[in-house]
């Protein structure tokens, strides 16, 4: 299984937007050495002005929005924008309730959607390695959605064109 | 007593291997009663919609429009792989993907499953009645094909007021005339 390997090291900056925190644990799961998403050179940053890829959990509360969005301006392009647990697909549990602002997708393009709540580290490291695709194909300016070949299970499916 | 700590930490990893898990080189390993996607069967389904009730997330949707159509949408981009729904199922329509954790996708209008039950016509006095789930059929008549399906879909009211052998002669028929 080959792994597409990214022209650098990819910087990811956690970014939550009124979750539970049970996404957050799981992607600091995915930074410890038990799963050890550093061995692809994922490191987690403190500024956005730093990052390559955005790991956003929660559903935009009404309070964040305001922030969220001064926060995902700050990211330099190319950045990928991963959502991680379905309260920030559709708004899944929260769903409908009278403080949010809607789903970040509503808001900024998303490019990778990691499923569960919450989801599995395992399943962070393939939303991360699929976003590191993206981030390659947003460089060399061919991406669209169809172009991403990295499969559920974190193989490459196609060869890059 | 930290000495000691420290020891055994390094006989345990010289004797197990490494803590790190070697993913994705190799498949993700799930714990038993792991529980993942549900999924749906729409043969099985008899619409009793009790899955729709007791699911936390209202994830699924299901539409009953009695004699016309009955829709059954299930979101994974709402559903917690709770397996309520799976639990509550009378008939296994519902069951559970228990060996993968990965879902990941480009695109959340695709995460959905929409299905449904079609309408059948009773073959006594051709009211619309809802298909007869295929679990419930195999118990009542030890296989699932064209007659026992027809049997299985003679409505409550026939079977309350017709005689036996007038519900037979009537299925034979039917499948005479459909075949
Ligand atoms: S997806 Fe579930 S676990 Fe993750 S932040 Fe939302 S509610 Fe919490
Ligand atoms: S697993 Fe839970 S959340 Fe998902 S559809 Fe079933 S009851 Fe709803
Ligand atoms: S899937 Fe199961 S619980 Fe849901 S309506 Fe069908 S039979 Fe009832």
């Amino acid at each position: 299984m080959t792994v597409l390997k990214p022209e650098k090291s990819l910087w990811i900056y956690h970014l939550n937007t009124g979750s539970c925190n049970g996404c957050d644990i799981e992607i600091l799961a995915a930074l410890t050495p038990k799963y050890d998403a550093e061995r692809f050179g994922v490191k987690l940053v403190g500024s956005p002005r730093h990052a390559d890829i955005v790991v956003a959990t929660g559903p935009v509360t009404a309070v964040a929005k305001e922030s969220v969005l001064r926060v995902l301006e700050q990211v330099p392009d190319p950045k990928a924008i991963v959502v991680t647990g379905v309260c920030g697909i559709t708004g899944g549990v929260f769903r409908g309730g009278y403080s949010l602002a809607g789903p970040l997708d509503t808001l900024v393009p998303v490019d990778v959607y990691v499923l569960g709540c919450p989801p599995k580290p395992e399943g962070i490291m393939v939303g991360i390695i699929k976003a590191a695709e993206v981030l390659e194909l947003k460089r060399r300016g061919m991406y669209t959605k169809e172009v991403v070949r990295v499969s559920e299970k974190g193989e490459v499916l196609d060869a890059v064109r | 007593m930290l000495f000691g700590e420290i020891f055994g930490k390094l006989i345990d990893t010289l004797v197990g291997g490494p803590v790190v898990k070697p993913f994705p080189k190799e498949p993700v390993k799930v714990p038993p009663k792991w529980r993942g996607k549900p999924i749906y069967d729409d043969e099985d389904c008899t619409g009793c919609r009790q899955c729709e009730r007791v699911c936390p997330a209202n994830a699924i949707t299901i539409e009953d429009k009695k004699g016309e159509f009955f829709s059954y949408e299930l979101n994974y981009g709402v559903c917690i792989y709770c397996w309520y729904c799976i639990d509550a199922c009378p008939t296994k329509a519902l069951t559970g993907d228990d060996h993968s954790g990965l879902y990941v996708s480009n695109d959340r209008t695709k995460d959905l499953i929409k299905s449904g039950v079609p309408y059948v016509e009773c073959p006594v006095c051709g009211t619309k009645v809802l298909r007869p789930s295929r679990s419930i059929v195999i118990k009542q008549f030890g296989k699932y094909d064209a007659e026992s399906l027809a049997r299985a879909s003679v409505c409550p009211k026939c079977r309350r007021e017709k005689s036996a052998e007038e519900i037979d002669q009537a299925v034979r028929d039917y499948l005479s005339a459909n075949e």
